[in-house]
């Protein structure tokens, strides 16, 4: 059991550095709109220039 | 002659492809049908660019896209003009900087709206990307400075129906606000989570058995992360647990961080002592359920504060100055000085107060003052800031800029009103104050009984009972009922930017209108319609080159009524505006007048059955309008500001649900009572006539222990607004209503209010039924905790237990969508122009 002195630092550690992520995402302003981004998504991505060229 | 009188001939309608407002049956009635030209224009564009697609995207109709002659978009060339705004040069793969601007969005309301607007720059050369942010209602707009111009991109985006303007100053904080709220939530979820797995290993352990050291090492270890729980994304419980001892304002901080003090204190001491327990995860949990409930409530504001934000106009920052030598040049309004002159094109707000030096023209001043029609203004006539300039040109000579004028004057009545309204004191504070009380008062007995039986046991259960007892669901209970419903009542277009005024409606109090656009649609329409179509189409013509309320009213119906007869090859010439009486010109060769009752001096008399019309118009208290040709009357019109379609029935519930309804305009006295007749208001709580003052002395004179509500749109109703227990500003009127008040009904329906009486009362059901629930488990935890029964399994699956139920209860309450349909913003009903009249 003695595998838990080094299990639950390195865990905790882990869990800290995603925490470092997220709060560094935050602060640039990742988590400021959460709504475009899904509608985005929905959005497809075909070129509709193509279709006419006449158009600037 | 043929003649033909309204209702009885309307044409059939149907909703405009573009906007949804209704338009006559195009001539085919097989191809779209639009309500005006703008709409027209968009829907073309649109067509032609290939994005027809976004017609079928869209779950709302689009806004209506407004005439583009009153906008200047040059200022959105000059980067001194923009603040905030101002283009920025970002690096580029090519050797031309591109500029990235940010501007503020309104009119978008759906997925469609994203997707048209970030599709436009593949189609307009030097524009190189658009990002829209849906929350802030924004977008960032990268263009190629050497192609195009911001200009460009302004009136292209308002050709499509949407339209940008600079940002606000100082609207950042909120965002950093926000975000450290998200970064605590972020340190208290981890820590919770990592707090419950240590305190499984424990509880697994206390079953199976386990070494002491290994349990010594997992409890200094959960007791380090409930310790930073507190410390970090804990340490505003304590603030605001302070903050209300000093002001001796109750507040449900105070119980919450009783509880968290005592479990934190608690847990450290038991860390010396293997015999008593450690509670490291129900702190943790506890105050990442909290922030969590506080961060959706303050998502759902920030998210209503944006899209109010989003339709603000902004009283004119810049002014057009006539110089010394006659020339003129945009300056910003604050650069001007006393005396100065100014020069007011038709369609643009006066910056500033002023005498008239040069121009006759017509000002509307119904934001300012409630007036519903137009003033006529003179050299030597005194004229104020936020007024609209309608007709011609005007030079006007400065005499108060800035802080000085009438319209800063009103904006620092409204901030005064704001200040000295009394707080609200939400349900839960009140609750939390006698928390407090009676957990410590239930620890001191407690104590003294264990004292007596069992010394050993009195820290622990006294303990046990301050965590147990602390009101995890019942502080969670409010934010997120509260965030629920404004996120329902923002799909029905209203937007609540402060959730403490939800609670303040639960019981009928007194209602006050503004009377202009607010319980009538604000412009001027054609209410009734007697002559032939040739007089009608040319009127329109004519009218169409003439910007005053009632000219458009004109131009607008003949449009619709006569559909494509209407359209012309050639536009009226030798246009004549006579200010105060009417307006000349030709079309197709001949000469028509078009003005006022003084016309009918000049020509024949009127035949029996014109003059009969003529009569009913005047009695209906609607405005006259003669057309004639010189020689005979061909027409009469009466044109008035109807009442809003829905008005009479929103009222009629209101007052059936025990509201009492009044008006507060600043209209004349005779104009409101007619108002109010016909909408069954008293005629003692219909009051017209008033100054800002009087309206905020009306609203300060009705606050008592029923909540007031007032709903109004201008800037002589903000400061009224302010002061109410509930302001209610209509969209489309004055900035400093919208800045002044709570609550914004975006889609310009009275139906708002009662969805959001509606949905103030089921806000304060959930939060009752909530409070029902978490008082019921912390009294029968409370009642364990001192019996001595409570142990950490129970109390660890007591408290989030609570929290869930009030969690799951909250989100499947029933949102009463019933009546959604009800609540589309522009159906044919309620718009038709031919809403009967007063």
């Amino acid at each position: 059991m003695s595998v838990m002195y080094v299990a639950l630092p390195v865990a905790i550690l882990l869990g800290g550095s995603a925490v470092w992520a997220c709060v560094r995402a935050i602060r640039n302003g990742q988590f400021d709109d959460l709504d475009s981004p899904p509608m985005r998504m929905l959005i497809d991505d075909r070129p509709t220039s193509n279709e006419e060229p006449e158009d600037d | 002659m043929s003649t033909a009188t309204i209702p009885p001939e309307a044409p059939s309608r149907v909703p405009c492809a573009h906007c949804g407002l209704p338009a006559a049956v195009s001539d085919d009635g097989q191809s779209e049908a639009f309500c005006c030209r703008g709409c027209k224009g968009a829907w073309e564009l649109i067509q032609n660019w290939g994005l027809a697609e976004y017609y079928q995207l869209r779950d709302a109709p689009g806004e209506e896209v407004g005439d583009e002659s009153g906008r200047n978009w040059d200022d959105l060339d000059d980067p001194r003009l923009l603040g905030r705004s101002a283009p920025l040069a970002i690096e580029s793969d090519t050797s031309v900087p591109l500029l990235r601007s940010t501007l503020s969005l309104a009119g978008i309301h759906c997925a469609a709206c994203l997707w048209l607007i970030e599709r436009t720059p593949e189609r307009v050369t030097g524009w190189q990307s658009a990002h829209v942010d849906m929350n802030r209602r924004r977008v960032e707009i990268v263009f190629d400075p050497t192609k195009t111009k911001l200009s460009e991109i302004g009136r292209v985006l308002h050709r499509i129906g949407y339209s940008v303007e600079p940002l606000a100053e100082s609207g950042d904080t909120k965002d950093d606000v926000s975000r450290q709220l998200l970064v605590d939530l972020a340190l208290a979820g981890f820590c919770a989570a990592n707090a419950m797995w240590i305190a499984i290993a424990l509880y697994a352990g206390q079953f199976t058995g386990m070494a002491a050291s290994h349990e010594q090492f997992l409890r200094v270890a959960g007791v380090g992360l409930g310790v930073a729980a507190v410390v970090f994304p804990g340490r505003i419980f304590f603030r605001s647990a302070i903050a209300s001892l000093r002001t001796r304002t109750p507040h449900m901080d105070l119980p919450v961080a009783v509880g968290l003090l005592a479990g934190t204190a608690a847990s450290i001491y038991a860390l010396f002592d293997l015999e008593a327990e450690v509670y490291f995860d129900s702190i943790a949990c506890l105050v990442f359920f909290l922030l969590t409930g506080r961060w959706l409530q303050m998502r759902q504001q920030r998210r209503a504060g944006a899209a109010v934000e989003a339709l603000m106009r902004l009283s004119p920052t810049v002014a057009t100055r006539v110089n010394a030598d006659g020339s003129s040049s945009r300056i910003a309004a604050e650069q001007l000085a006393i005396n100065d002159q100014v020069l007011v094109r038709p369609g643009e707000s006066l910056p500033i107060d002023g005498i008239v030096v040069q121009g006759e023209s017509m000002i509307d001043r119904s934001l300012m003052t409630g007036e519903s029609c137009p003033v006529r203004v003179a050299p030597s006539h005194h004229v104020e800031a936020g007024t609209e300039n309608l007709q011609t040109d005007l030079v006007i000579r400065v005499t108060a800029l800035g802080e000085e004028t009438r319209l800063a004057e009103l904006q620092r009545a409204v901030a005064d009103a704001a200040a000295s309204r009394t707080p609200i004191v939400q349900l839960a504070n009140q609750i939390g104050a006698w928390f407090v009380v009676v957990v410590l008062l239930l620890a001191i007995i407690t104590a003294a009984v264990w004292f007596n039986v069992d010394r050993s046991q009195v820290l622990g259960n006294v303990v046990a009972l301050l965590i147990v007892a602390c009101p995890c669901a019942l502080a969670l209970a409010t934010p997120l009922a509260i965030a629920v419903s404004i996120g329902r009542l923002a799909k029905r277009h209203v937007l609540v930017r402060s959730g403490d005024c939800l609670e303040r409606l639960a019981s009928p109090g007194r209602i006050f209108f503004d009377k202009t656009g607010t319980l009538t649609e604000g412009r001027m329409r054609v209410s009734d319609w007697f002559g032939d179509n040739t007089a009608l189409r040319a009127a329109g013509q004519i009218e169409l080159q003439v910007r005053h309320p009632i000219a458009q009213a004109l131009s607008h119906f003949a449009q619709i009524k006569l559909g494509h007869g209407f359209d012309a090859p050639k536009q009226a010439i030798k246009i004549e505006q006579t200010v105060g009486r009417g307006v000349t010109g030709e079309f197709d060769g001949e000469r028509f007048q078009i003005g006022s009752m003084q016309l009918l001096e000049t020509i024949e008399p009127l035949d029996s059955e014109m003059q009969s019309h003529l009569d009913t118009i005047v009695a209906s208290g609607s405005s006259p309008v003669i057309i004639t040709d010189h020689e005979r009357c061909r027409g009469v019109v009466g044109v008035s500001d109807p009442i809003r379609g829905e008005a009479k029935s929103i009222i009629q519930w209101l007052q059936d649900s025990g509201w009492s309804v009044g008006i507060l305009s600043g209209d004349h006295p005779a104009a409101v009572a007619r108002v109010a007749r016909s909408l069954s208001i008293e005629d003692s709580a219909a009051r017209g006539g008033l100054l800002p003052q009087e309206k905020l002395d009306a609203i300060r004179a009705a606050t008592g222990d029923q909540p007031v509500i007032m709903v109004g749109d201008g800037v002589n109703d903000a400061a009224a607004l302010a002061a109410a227990d509930v302001g209610v500003a209509i969209r489309g009127g004055a900035s400093a209503s919208l800045a002044a008040a709570p609550v914004v009904i975006d889609g310009g329906s009275l139906k708002g209010v009662k969805s959001l009486v509606e949905g103030a009362r089921q806000t304060r059901r959930t939060i009752g039924r909530n409070f029902a629930i978490s008082i019921s488990y912390n009294v029968v935890a409370v009642g364990l905790a001192i019996a001595g029964w409570i142990n950490p399994l129970v109390a660890a699956a007591l408290m989030p237990a609570s929290s869930l139920t009030v969690l799951g209860l909250t989100l499947a309450s029933p949102s009463g969508d019933a009546n959604e349909m009800d609540n589309q913003p522009a159906s044919i009903e309620t718009n038709s122009a031919l809403e009967p009249v007063i």
